[in-house]
């Protein structure tokens, strides 16, 4: 059973862990960008395997601002107004 | 495992021809060493079920061509995605390989393993069953007759022919290489200037960067982690009055909403593939 971690390890390591994860993803054909698992993510920080999880999803969610998902709606119903379905646009 | 001593259909078309029997619109087979060549371990098919050999990837549950066509976006967030169809056909592909072939066979979990990680990633699955290429949309798979797809898949101990990867990419359309050329731009990274950004090579994707983390209040506005935030929020919300404005607001109202009914989970934002052309002919054939 995961284990909440303490504010004070999360704060430590909550920068570094980010940059380290799928949540920026590169594509380049036929290169092997990924980001890193959570066991590959601890051997890098020198934490446990379970350490690192709890920071990734601490972060994941930490890292968005509430008010994005409160605009998205909006932002979306506008860029559909300005894109005619199936259109290239070209 | 290709044909039969009586002449039959081989073992893949069969199992194939369950997946659509069970509501996929495709299907193809992956070999379990071409997906390790690119996942990484924990989250490879033999992770998942050991000595998996081959998966079978199934695809459906897209958006029909009208959803494509709605009043405001809204509507399409609610039904453009249907995610059971996808994951039922894998389920009785494993059942039937265990049936009728008496080798092992899973579904592969389709959920996340912990936070934003699934346990296997099943874009990757479909792209080494041949079923789609990466594209500059946040490296979704586009499927060259349906476009935009969504995947099941089924795990096995047989070993069956695979598919593999396709030869040529169907990212980028014709259409968009022509958009670059004038323009520097394509329909989805000009969409989505906040998630996506990349270049166009000698008209094929030289490189493609997706900002998951950005996407993610679009793309899942009132799913779970839309959720935990605004409860988090109400918690530490002191004021009663103010609390109840977010727990009873109509956002999280959604939000919980999402979460009873399962819909609006995810596949929330399409703009990225709105305007792209993959697939478009399909979707412009319906009056």
């Amino acid at each position: 059973m995961p284990q909440p971690i303490s504010a004070d390890l999360y704060n430590r390591y909550r920068d570094l862990v980010l940059p380290l994860t799928n949540a920026t993803q590169r594509y380049e054909p036929g290169m092997p960008h990924r980001g890193l698992t959570d066991a590959e993510i601890a051997a890098e920080l020198g934490v446990t395997e379970a350490v690192a999880r709890e920071i990734r999803c601490v972060a994941e969610l930490e890292s968005v601002d509430i008010a994005c998902y409160f605009e998205a709606d909006g932002w979306k119903e506008a860029r559909f107004g300005g894109a005619e379905p199936g259109e290239t646009g070209g | 495992m290709s044909g039969d001593e009586t002449g039959g259909p081989s073992a893949e078309a069969d199992v194939k021809r369950e997946a659509i029997r069970a509501g996929a619109v495709l299907a193809g087979i992956a070999a379990v060493e071409d997906i390790d060549r690119f996942a990484p371990p924990g989250h490879r098919p033999g992770d998942i079920l050991r000595g998996a050999r081959s998966v079978v990837v199934t695809a459906g549950g897209q958006p029909t061509r009208g959803s494509w066509h709605p009043g405001s976006a809204r509507p399409q967030a609610s039904v453009g995605y249907n995610r059971s169809i996808a994951g039922n056909s894998a389920y009785r592909v494993a059942h039937y390989v265990e049936d009728r072939f008496g080798y092992r066979a899973m579904p592969c979990p389709s959920g996340q393993v912990a936070g934003h990680y699934p346990y296997a990633s099943l874009k990757l699955m479909a792209e080494m069953a041949g079923l789609g290429t990466r594209s500059m949309a946040g490296g979704v798979i586009l499927n060259e007759t349906y476009g935009l797809l969504y995947f099941g898949a089924a795990l096995t101990t047989m070993p069956l022919q695979a598919d593999g990867p396709l030869a040529t990419p169907v990212c980028p359309d014709q259409a968009c290489i022509r958009q670059w050329e004038k323009k520097g731009t394509t329909p989805c990274l000009e969409a989505c200037p906040t998630c996506l950004s990349g270049q166009l090579e000698d008209g094929r994707i030289g490189w493609m960067e997706y900002r998951q983390d950005l996407c993610f209040p679009r793309a899942q506005t009132t799913a779970m982690d839309s959720f935990q935030k605004l409860l988090l929020a109400a918690m530490a919300e002191s004021d009663e009055e103010r609390r109840k404005m977010i727990v009873c607001g109509s956002h999280f109202t959604r939000a919980v909403r999402s979460l009873a009914y399962s819909a609006e989970l995810s596949a929330q934002c399409f703009e990225c593939l709105r305007r792209c052309p993959v697939g478009r002919r399909r979707r412009h054939e319906l009056k």
